[in-house]
């Protein structure tokens, strides 16, 4: 191998190594796992499952955009929990953190009651706010029991869509694929 | 050739300190989340199990009494 392959190789190992979501780690590890929270980094790991090319784009992207400190992270999980068990449809939960100039809300939309054999039998839709220095993030997701059956559900045009994340009872689907 | 590598080299360990510095001090969470209900309810519920009449497993989610009851 001569001087100038080695180069690149060393040049694509550091990039590869710099777009990791390393926050993410951290962020699973003190369960502050809201999918909204960490919404970049989750997104460009489920892309690697459905897009040939686009997750790519998807990984430099979480890896240049500013994020929630981990506190913040864990304030809208803490929320979202409160919110997911707790709060019926229509009601919400907020958090703000004046020294981060951050904010987030979870709304609860609606919750599905099955009726037939298939379905999104005890899903909740929710929306999911988050507020960096003025800039205001929206999100939309379903999250369902675990027993639905299985990771995969099937989105408006029906093709298999797998969750974004499991995380404290709950699967979360990205609700772009069910309009 | 040696000594680019050793550059390289030099240069990711710096960044990857750097980084792993300013992890650290964005890693710590300035309020009680550990002793908070809901931190709890995350470990119980990712945890948790419950074994169904037919023998079969599921977790503790109280919304999976919002499915088809007929199926339990």
């Amino acid at each position: 191998m001569n001087s100038s392959k080695l180069i690149t190789f060393f040049f694509i190992f550091f990039v590869a190594v710099s777009c990791t979501p390393r926050s993410l780690s951290v962020a699973q590890k003190n369960a502050c796992m809201a999918p909204s929270a960490n919404f970049k980094a989750l997104d460009a790991i489920h892309s690697t499952k459905i897009h040939a090319i686009l997750w790519a784009k998807k990984f430099a992207k979480q890896a240049s955009s500013k994020e929630l400190s981990l506190s913040d992270k864990c304030r809208q999980t803490q929320i979202l929990i409160k919110a997911l068990y707790g709060l019926r449809d229509g009601e919400s939960a907020t958090w703000e953190n004046p020294q981060n100039n951050t904010s987030g809300k979870i709304k609860i939309l609606n919750t599905i009651v099955q009726t037939g054999i298939w379905g999104y039998g005890g899903c909740r839709d929710y929306l999911s706010y988050i507020k960096i220095d003025d800039k205001l993030e929206t999100f939309k997701f379903r999250a369902c029991p675990k027993e639905l059956g299985a990771f995969e559900l099937v989105d408006s045009a029906g093709f298999p869509i797998p969750g974004h994340l499991y995380f404290a009872g709950w699967y979360f689907y990205d609700y772009r694929f069910f309009e | 050739m040696k000594k680019y590598i050793i550059i390289l080299l030099v240069f990711y360990l710096n960044s990857i300190s750097a980084l792993n510095a300013e992890n650290s001090k964005k890693g710590k969470i300035d309020f009680d989340w550990f002793n908070s209900e809901e931190y709890k309810m995350i470990k119980k519920m990712q945890n948790c199990k419950v074994q169904y009449l037919d023998g079969s497993f599921g977790t503790c989610n109280p919304y999976n009494s919002y499915r088809n009851p007929n199926l339990r």
